[in-house]
This record gives C-alpha cells, sequence and structure tokens, in this order.
C-alpha cells in the first residue's frame, strides 16, 4: 500500500501532461473520422465507432512509456532493486507495479469517454452504454495493460531495443486489432485472417468495449471479451514475471 | 577561396560517411520495422476498408500518403537522439570546434536526416507495390515529379528534425513533441483525406491547414505517384516545403547557436 502510494506521488505530479497529450491523439481522430472520413465514404457512425477504440486504447497509449520508464528503471538499476530488497515477497513488487499501471490505464481510459460525447455530440448516442459492462470492460482492459507491460518488459533486453515494443507489438496489434473496422467485417473480407486474429487480445478489448458502449449488435460478446482479456492477462502475468525474475535475478 | 570551400566539402563528407557508419548497422532493422508498418497499413486499407464504404483505390491513397511518412517516422527518434547528446556526451561540441564554418555542422545534420529519410521514403514504393499489386499503377508515377517531391520533403525533414530538437528543453519533454506537434501536423495535414475533400466540408480549416507543411507533403507526393488531378499542384508543392524548409532552417540555427552557445 505504501509504496503504491509513493508510486500514485510521483504520477500526480505528471498525470494532467499525459492527459492532455491524450486529449490531442483522441480528438484529432474523433474530429477526423467523425466529421471528414464519411465524406470519403465511410458510414456516418464512424466517428463514434472509433471514438469507442480510443476510449480503450487510451491504456495502449501509455503502455511505450510506461515500458520505457521500466526498463530505464531496469537498465540503471535502480527503485525496483530497492524494492526487492525490501522484506516482503519479490512477486509482489511487480503485483504492486502491475497495480499502478492498471490505475494509470482506467484513470486515461476514463478521461477519453466525455471528451468522445463532447467532441462528437448527437453522434454519440449515450442510451446505448450499458454501464455495467462498460466498467467491466474498463477494469479488465486495465489489468491485461498491466501484465503486458510486465510481458513486454520482460521481453525486450534493454532500452536501446524500445524501438520493437511499437513497431513489432504494439503497432501490428493495435492495427489488425480491429481499431478501423469491427471483427464481424474482417471475417467477410478473409475469414482465416480473423479467425487468427482471435488469438490478439486487442481485437477483444475493441469488440468489448463497441458492444459495451454502441450495444452488442455487430461486435463479439462482451463477457466472452471480458473473460479471454482476464486469460490474457494471466498468460502475459505468469510469462513476465517468469521472465522478470531471469532478467533482475531476484528469489 | 576555392581551396577553403574544397576543405569545407571534404569535412563536410567525411563527418556525413561517419553518420552513415551508424546509420548502416541500424538499417536492416528500419527497414522491418518500415515493412511490417507499412505492410500492415497498406493491406488494411486497401483490402479491409473498402468493404467499409471507402473507395476501393484508397488504398492507393494512403499508400502514398505512407511514402511521405517514411521520413516523417524518423524525426521522433532522431530529435531524441540530438537533444540526449545535447543533454549528456555533446558529441556536437567535437563537430563544432573543427576549423569549418559551425552552421556547416547543422546543415550537415540536417543533410543526413533528409538522406536518411529519402532512403526511407523511396523503399516504401516497392514495399507497396508488392503489397497492393494490381491496385497500384506504376505507370501513373511522374518520375521527375516524384524525385523532385521526395527531395523536398526529405530536406524538409531534416530541419524539421533540427528545429524541434533546438526547441525541445530536455528528453523528459519528448512525448509532447509527438502527441502536441508530430501528429497533428501529420494527422490534420491529410493523411487520410485529400485537401479538396477537406475543401468542400469546411473551406476555413482548409485555408488554415494550407500553413501546416504535412499538407503539401501528402498532396505533393499524391500528386507525384497518383496523377495530379484532385491534388494540390505538385510544384507548388515543392516549392512550400522549399520555403518551410529555408524557415525552418534558419530558426534552428538561430536557436541552436544560442542554446550550444557557439560562433
Amino acid at each position: 500500500m505504501q509504496l503504491l502510494r509513493a508510486d500514485l506521488q510521483v504520477w500526480r505530479q505528471t498525470v494532467m501532461t499525459t492527459v492532455i497529450d491524450l486529449w490531442y491523439w483522441s480528438g484529432i481522430q474523433a474530429g477526423i473520422m467523425g466529421y471528414i472520413m464519411p465524406a470519403l465514404g465511410l458510414a456516418p457512425g464512424y466517428g463514434v465507432f472509433i471514438v469507442a477504440g480510443l476510449v480503450i486504447g487510451a491504456g495502449f497509449f501509455s503502455v511505450f512509456r510506461m515500458v520505457a520508464h521500466l526498463m530505464r528503471d531496469i537498465d540503471r538499476k535502480h527503485e525496483i532493486f530497492y524494492h526487492m530488497t525490501l522484506p516482503i515477497p519479490s512477486w509482489l513488487v511487480l503485483i504492486k507495479k502491475a497495480a499502478f499501471i492498471a490505475f494509470n490505464s482506467a484513470f486515461l481510459v476514463v478521461c477519453v469517454l466525455p471528451m468522445g460525447k463532447v467532441l462528437l455530440w448527437y453522434q454519440f448516442d449515450l442510451t446505448k452504454v450499458s454501464v455495467m459492462a462498460t466498467l467491466a470492460m474498463i477494469v479488465s482492459s486495465s489489468i491485461f495493460y498491466a501484465f503486458y507491460i510486465l510481458w513486454l518488459a520482460g521481453i525486450v533486453k534493454n532500452s536501446s531495443k524500445m524501438g520493437i515494443v511499437w513497431t513489432r507489438f504494439n503497432f501490428p496489434l493495435w492495427f489488425l486489432g480491429c481499431f478501423q473496422f469491427s471483427w464481424q467485417v474482417l471475417h467477410k473480407v478473409c475469414p482465416v485472417l480473423a479467425y487468427i486474429n482471435l488469438a490478439n487480445p486487442v481485437t477483444y478489448l475493441m469488440e468489448g468495449i463497441r458492444a459495451a458502449l454502441l450495444g452488442q449488435d455487430g461486435f463479439l460478446n462482451v463477457w466472452l471479451c471480458v473473460l479471454a482479456l482476464l486469460v490474457f492477462s494471466l498468460l502475459c502475468g505468469l510469462d513476465g514475471m517468469r521472465r522478470l525474475k531471469r532478467k533482475l535475478d531476484y528469489v | 577561396m576555392s581551396l577553403s570551400y574544397s576543405f569545407y566539402f571534404n569535412v563536410f563528407r567525411q563527418l556525413l560517411a561517419a553518420e552513415f557508419i551508424v546509420f548502416k548497422a541500424n538499417f536492416k532493422d528500419k527497414i522491418i520495422d518500415l515493412f511490417i508498418w507499412v505492410g500492415i497499413t497498406a493491406a488494411i486499407m486497401g483490402y479491409v476498408m473498402p468493404a467499409f464504404g471507402l473507395a476501393a483505390d484508397y488504398g492507393v491513397f494512403q499508400l502514398a500518403g505512407l511514402v511521405a511518412s517514411g521520413g516523417l517516422f524518423e524525426v521522433f527518434p532522431s530529435v531524441m537522439n540530438l537533444v540526449s547528446d545535447f543533454e549528456g556526451d555533446k558529441q556536437i561540441d567535437y563537430q563544432l570546434i573543427l576549423p569549418v564554418p559551425s552552421w556547416l555542422i547543422m546543415v550537415k545534420t540536417a543533410t543526413f536526416y533528409a538522406l536518411n529519410a529519402i532512403i526511407l521514403g523511396v523503399s516504401v514504393i516497392p514495399m507497396g507495390k508488392l503489397v497492393l499489386w494490381y491496385q497500384f499503377d506504376l505507370t501513373k508515377i511522374n518520375i521527375i515529379q516524384t524525385i523532385a517531391i521526395i527531395i523536398a520533403i526529405s530536406i524538409f525533414y531534416g530541419f524539421f528534425t533540427l528545429w524541434l530538437a533546438s526547441r525541445l528543453e530536455n528528453t523528459l519533454k519528448i512525448g509532447s513533441v509527438w502527441c502536441r506537434v508530430i501528429f497533428p501536423l501529420w494527422f490534420l495535414g491529410g493523411f487520410q483525406f485529400s485537401w479538396m475533400v477537406l475543401h468542400k466540408l469546411f473551406p476555413t480549416f482548409a485555408y488554415v491547414n494550407l500553413i501546416n507543411p504535412m499538407t503539401y507533403i501528402m498532396e505533393g507526393i499524391r500528386g507525384a505517384l497518383l496523377g495530379q488531378e484532385g491534388y494540390l499542384n505538385v510544384w507548388l508543392c515543392a516549392l512550400a516545403l522549399a520555403g518551410f524548409s529555408l524557415v525552418f532552417g534558419l530558426d534552428s540555427i538561430r536557436r541552436l547557436k544560442k542554446r550550444l552557445d557557439y560562433v
């Protein structure tokens, strides 16, 4: 609890900058997709479709930054090594890290939702939002992001190899994971790729949040998505801890 | 006089060659990363998004934007490297004590980034052809215009990188460079739509967007690769980019002169 509080104190100093950056990033995309892209042939509701993806993508937005921070810490043998010397199980230090990242992700996700409504106003019908399903998606996505970040920190050799996090993990998962299209459309266009894409956790992030915010019709079942994300979290968590155990050489 | 120019040119060339030794070591990784990015984006836009209502040739339209963006994606890491150097190793100080004008060192740095952008931008064209095959009609390419616009775009990226590095206080603020400068310019500058479409929908915004250099980058490369119809004139775009390069170049040299305290 004390370690988590210490993390949150540092977090408070930078969170406003992160939120402003996030608003730039998501606001511009929502505006273009909502007001310009329909003139190129996309459905008028495409802006809202993208906003739903941006809401859940807010957590993804901080993945690179979080992994970079963690890698810098590991490379320079700073904070995390000090925490490992405390009289608590070493895995608890990593769980604390994951809890902090999950909190940060949930916070960012919640920040994008009202911005999407303000930007798209009449296009974004709040009566379609299922509060329970949205909460479940926010919680499960935040848990997933936390363990995905730990896993990436276990995979990447050192800070100088950080570039691969974006180009070889985040971007392909994000762009192939139904950010700009739904799984049903992909299934119609290329069924094989659609089935392969079921092994991509971002597919469940995107489909789940769209079903929760825009209604279930046309998307994968939201509760199936929540379940899938928890399974991916478990896998990333277990493998991430195994890798970090070897990397940090703790017992 | 001519002797000193030839000496300057030799130093310039040697420094540039030294930069390329480091570049060569990372070249394979850069190309793989570029291929992943271009391949996925072009395939999704070319084969999946038309099922969402976009025109059948939208993949090619987007590919032209990717050719122009190949160099843009080097801007962020390059700014990071430059500012880290200003804060840490200060390798640039060694170059600034060489017996050549200090501005030449800045021009050398911008030239290296420009050449980098040319290599990456040109690499996107065969990658795009491989992914989109029949959709990408190579006969529509105007080679002279393509060469001219790629050079103009790359020179702009070179000086833009220098300018961003001159404005960024420290590496801690690097994240904001992407979110508040590069991304808005890129995304609002017509990466996913043409200026004409924007002009039909929001004429005022379209005219405001004429002060965004990315507008000329996107329109120029599309005019050169896909045919002039529907885009701003390629030569006008090349001229505008030369103007932006000059402004960014002069301002960055002035700012870096103050920051690095050289004469």
